[in-house]
């Protein structure tokens, strides 16, 4: 009996030590150029992280949600947006937003209650648009106070799908483009001074990203969904479209089962970006899609290689991410607007988004 | 500084129920050991030593046991007893097995000799399984396994049911009332005699779950209830049992089904969702069996049907996100021979044939597929003595599936007896496994992978058994090393073509290896007081030895949420009418990223043991007996994870009485 009790005594004490609680570390970031990356973790894991890199010194500081607020940032971070020196997180599957000091990354507040949230866009300093997933609504919050303010339904009742599930934003004018991606064909016009959604665009099946160049065109990268996708499969596809006549000026495909993502656009807006396995760069007078890629991936293998991509505002250096087995931490890879390699270095799981933090 | 505060709190509480256990338990003994002898039955920890058994590594979960978890599952059983690990998302939700450190779909699971695996995900969610509904149940380890089927890189699990050939007129009602709105029922009744048996099950387990945990997930921290957690289970067994001189005949019939509500993870603050998990499942088996002197013959021929249904929506903006049904239907036919022409030697053969017709449609996704196999295996065994202390068994199988043909699975035993009361024994099992891809891995829209390779496994075992025995005291343990390799390990994730959905492909080439140790105690102390203590441990390394991209840091690396350390502690004293028990399972560490990152803000499930303790009394008013025990569940108040930011319930409580007759 001596052994049973001694054992049991032992077994609560162990199972009595904690582990120390993790201080909190303050960062200051102010002053200082760098690029917030947003890590997306994996689904239903809730393990998404924010690191920052300072373009400057060449640092990257991981976790940085985590160390100075305590907490966790959520389940599959999609996005980030710096307006006012606030930093505002996606947060997908928590259905949230968080507000950051982007400067200390101090948390500031949330915005919840979302259903699916993807993109945010700032039209004035009251105003600002969240695109989701699921919810066929834009929510309309002010960024100032945090409070959800309004709503744009863009539910499509015609459709036997889901429609729309709305994405990326850009402004024109008065005017917001919003492409529908999944299970979708459109680009949605929204006017935002009366928050109506006011026309829609046709593209090819499936647009993930946009851009807008120096000549006020809307160039539209779609991925034609997949095979046995109920909606259709088609190839992908590069769209031209006039933002003030909204008609399509030119349309470039690519060969079924390539799979191009990202549309980026340089600082001088007349050159195009994207990764389709490998990086390309295209000009937007361009006739046709490049056949060299500019920046080659090295991946042979089936998995790994280039997941994310994003071109500094300012030095026109390019970012990419590589989430590797997408099931540890990934990483950046920096290059001069040129194509050389200038940088390497470690982040969190799945880089999948960046914002660049002017000072 | 909140979470801070939070932590030194628990551990402060903690240290002070320490004292008081030791205290409690210290006066507990002193008046325990003023009484009477009872006795109590035998327990032997390593396998029976049949002929049709020697040269295995088998496991039999003693029945002691199993009428102690009575009220539980059997993911709660195999996870408290056995070297296995269960990856739990939490009370009364989905349960998975890793046996030595393998994945869900590489542990087989039989119910009365037939392969009840889902044919979708390959894989059996063990929280689905009452043990009220289980008479015994056996494990085999690695290679062993080939002896019910292939498949099983891990190891099998073998759970049956038995008539009761003295029983006449038998009623057993079990009432539990637990914390959380928690009530299960449990009720069987039998009747017949020598020749006949009939025997019904019913069982229902309902929760609302609602349990208290403080949310470290969100800003600010907080505490708060666990919501849409809540679960209602139901089912019942029926068997029926005759024999007639040399043939035996009998009938199973198994339903079930199980209703889930599924929690958002701790960092959830999106709006409204409803999400639910309902499994159907219905499995019928007919067996007959011829049995002369030597020989056996037997067919049995089973069914399982099961639905899943999986709903997502939101309901502020009224969008169903997912609304999915799975059926699967499984039909098999097995014929086995066993011919045993000496005491020494016993030669089986047995023929399976099965077939799978899956059918899965998401209404909101409008995706879906439909497919079927047919598989076909064919098994020959030897089990052969050639002297006292030495056993040797050779077999192998050959298998059919879709159009692949894979002619030669074999597995090699001895067992070599060190001494001559046969107490202590060397166990050698050689094996070649493999393991075929479920149909969602083929047939899934999007990324399912049509030309995957099945998973092909090399395993091998050496294991030392002991026991030893006394008048006061028996002792027996067994310690087990085992390695292997499987290749073509299959894994979802993206491709490096930059599809947004993810593929399975054949990627890894993983190497497990690790030590399973099992010890018993059983000992009477000062004549008054029996004592029972059991042990397991069981070290399980996994790694990745084929990550290919340069800066892959996965290679070597354990496997992400499969522990290298497990290991399960049970204790029990009995006087007289009174018993206390005490069962301590431990979870060693899990890493979360497969290059096994560990930094104070990454995140690392760190180990943890829980107790639950349970003190009882009997009551005997022939021909009734009544039971009556308390449960504490999680007496030390353990925070902890099983599954990344998906609360646990901390300390809670459980009364259970148990009401019997038998003429």
């Amino acid at each position: 009996m001596k052994v049973f009790l001694t054992i049991l005594i032992c077994l609560i004490i162990f199972s009595a030590c904690k582990e120390n609680p993790v201080d909190t570390v303050f960062f200051d970031f102010s002053g200082n150029r760098g690029v917030y990356i947003v890590n997306e973790g994996n689904f239903m894991y809730g393990n998404s992280s924010l690191s920052f890199y300072d373009t400057d010194s060449k640092r990257v500081y991981n976790q940085v949600f985590q160390a100075r607020n305590g907490a966790p940032l959520g389940d599959v971070a999609q996005s980030i947006a710096i307006w006012n020196n606030l930093g505002f997180v996606v947060v997908n599957n928590s259905g949230k937003i968080y507000v950051i000091d982007s400067r200390t990354a101090e948390f500031k507040g949330t915005i919840s209650g979302l259903s699916s949230p993807r993109h945010i866009h700032f039209v004035h300093s009251q105003k600002a648009y969240v695109t989701d997933l699921y919810a066929r609504k834009i929510t309309i919050f002010d960024p100032q106070t945090l409070q959800i303010t309004g709503k744009i339904p863009v539910g499509n009742s015609k459709s036997e799908f889901n429609q729309h599930s709305t994405e990326q934003l850009i402004s024109y004018k008065n005017l917001v483009f919003i492409n529908c991606w999944s299970y979708d064909n459109k680009i949605l016009v929204i006017n935002s001074d009366t928050d109506q959604l006011i026309d829609s665009i046709e593209v090819f099946k499936q647009p993930n990203s946009m851009v807008l160049d120096k000549e006020n065109k809307l160039w539209v990268l779609t991925d034609g969904g997949f095979e046995g996708n109920p909606y259709g499969y088609e190839q992908p596809g590069l769209l031209k479209i006039d933002a003030e006549t909204r008609e399509v000026e030119r349309s470039f495909r690519f060969a079924r089962g390539e799979h191009p993502l990202n549309l980026c656009i340089n600082p001088t807006r007349d050159t195009l970006y994207f990764l389709n396995r490998h990086v390309w760069k295209m000009a937007t007078g361009e006739k046709r899609i490049p056949e060299q890629p500019f920046i080659e991936s090295k991946y042979t293998s089936s998995y790994g290689g280039f997941y994310s991509l994003a071109i500094d505002p300012e030095t026109s250096e390019i970012y990419l991410g590589d989430a590797i087995d997408h099931r540890q931490n990934g990483l950046v890879y920096r290059y001069s607007r040129n194509g050389k390699l200038i940088d390497e270095f470690k982040v969190g799981i799945s880089p999948g988004d960046f914002a660049f933090k002017k000072d | 500084m909140k979470s801070k505060s939070k932590i030194l709190t628990t551990t402060h509480f903690k240290a002070i129920l320490c004292c008081l256990m030791v205290l409690f338990y210290a006066e507990d003994i002193v008046a325990q050991k003023l009484n009477d002898t009872i006795s109590i039955q035998e327990v032997q920890v390593f396998g029976k030593k049949k002929i049709e058994e020697s040269g295995l590594l088998i496991t039999h979960i003693d029945t002691m046991q199993l009428q102690m978890m009575k009220t539980l599952t059997v993911s709660e059983l195999l996870s408290s007893y056995s070297p296995i690990f269960i990856k739990s998302y939490g009370r009364g939700s989905t349960a998975s097995a890793s046996f030595r450190g393998t994945a869900p779909s590489h542990t087989q699971v039989y119910w009365n000799g037939i392969k009840i695996n889902s044919p979708m995900r390959g894989d059996v969610d063990f929280s689905l399984f009452p043990v009220y509904f289980i008479d015994d149940i056996s494990l085999q380890h690695g290679g062993s396994s080939l002896q019910s089927g292939s498949g099983a890189l891990g190891g099998s699990v073998l759970i049956n049911n038995k008539p009761d050939w003295t029983d006449r007129l038998s009623i057993r009602y079990v009432q539990t009332i637990e914390s959380y709105a928690t009530a299960k029922e449990y009720l069987n009744v039998g009747f017949g005699n020598g020749k006949f048996q009939f025997k019904t099950r019913v069982f229902s387990d309902r929760s609302k779950n609602n349990f208290p945990y403080f949310n470290y997930g969100v800003l600010p921290m907080r505490e708060t209830t666990q919501t849409n957690a809540g679960y209602s289970k139901m089912g019942l067994l029926q068997e029926v049992y005759t024999r007639l001189a040399k043939h035996t005949f009998s009938a199973k019939l198994w339903a079930h089904q199980s209703n889930r509500d599924l929690p958002q993870l701790m960092s959830f603050e999106g709006d409204t969702r409803v999400e639910t998990q309902d499994d159907q499942n219905i499995r019928g088996i007919i067996n007959w069996k011829y049995i002369t002197e030597k020989s056996k013959l037997e067919w049995v021929g089973g069914v399982n049907l099961n639905e899943l249904n999986y709903f997502r929506s939101s309901t502020e903006a009224s969008f169903v996100n997912f609304d999915s049904r799975s059926k699967e239907k499984s039909f098999s036919n097995q014929i086995n021979f066993d011919w045993k022409p000496r005491e020494t030697l016993s030669l089986n053969w047995s023929f399976n044939t099965s077939y799978h017709q899956v059918s899965v449609f998401d209404r909101a996704q409008q995706l879906g597929y439909d497919q079927d196999r047919i598989e076909l295996s064919l098994l020959n065994s030897i089990h052969w003595q050639p002297k006292p202390q030495v056993s040797l068994s050779f077999l192998f199988r050959s298998e059919l599936y879709d159009s692949q043909l894979i002619e030669f699975i074999p597995s090699i035993g001895m067992e070599y007896f060190t001494d001559k009361k046969q107490q202590s024994s060397l166990k050698l099992n050689l094996a070649r496994n493999y393991h075929q891809p479920g149909l969602n891995d083929l047939y899934w829209i999007p990324g399912g992978n049509p030309d995957l390779k099945p998973e092909d496994g090399y395993s091998g075992d050496l294991a030392f058994a002991f026991s030893k025995k006394n008048k006061k005291m028996t002792f027996s343990g067994q310690l087990t090393g085992f390695a292997s390799l499987i290749e073509n390990w299959i894994v979802w994730q993206p491709s490096a073509g930059g599809a947004y959905y993810w593929e399975a492909n054949n990627l890894r080439k993983v190497f497990a290896r690790g030590v399973e140790i099992q010890t018993s105690v059983h000992t009477t102390i000062a004549n008054a007081v029996s004592f029972d203590l059991r042990g397991n441990y069981s070290h399980a390394a996994t790694s990745n030895i084929d990550a290919v991209p340069s800066v892959d840091e996965s290679r070597g690396k354990q496997l992400i949420y499969i522990p290298k350390h497990k290991a399960n502690l049970f204790a029990e004293a009995a006087f007289k009418n009174y018993y206390l028990k005490i069962n301590a399972p431990f979870t060693g560490k899990r890493y979360t990223s497969s290059n096994n990152v560990e930094s104070d803000y990454e995140k690392v499930l760190n180990p943890y043991w829980l107790f639950n303790l349970t003190g009882g009394r009997r009551f005997e008013f022939k021909p009734f007996r009544v039971d009556a025990s308390l449960s504490i569940e999680n007496l030390a108040n353990t925070d902890y994870m099983a599954i990344l930011w998906r609360p646990m319930p901390g300390r809670y409580y459980s009364l259970t009485f148990q009401f019997s007759y038998k003429k």
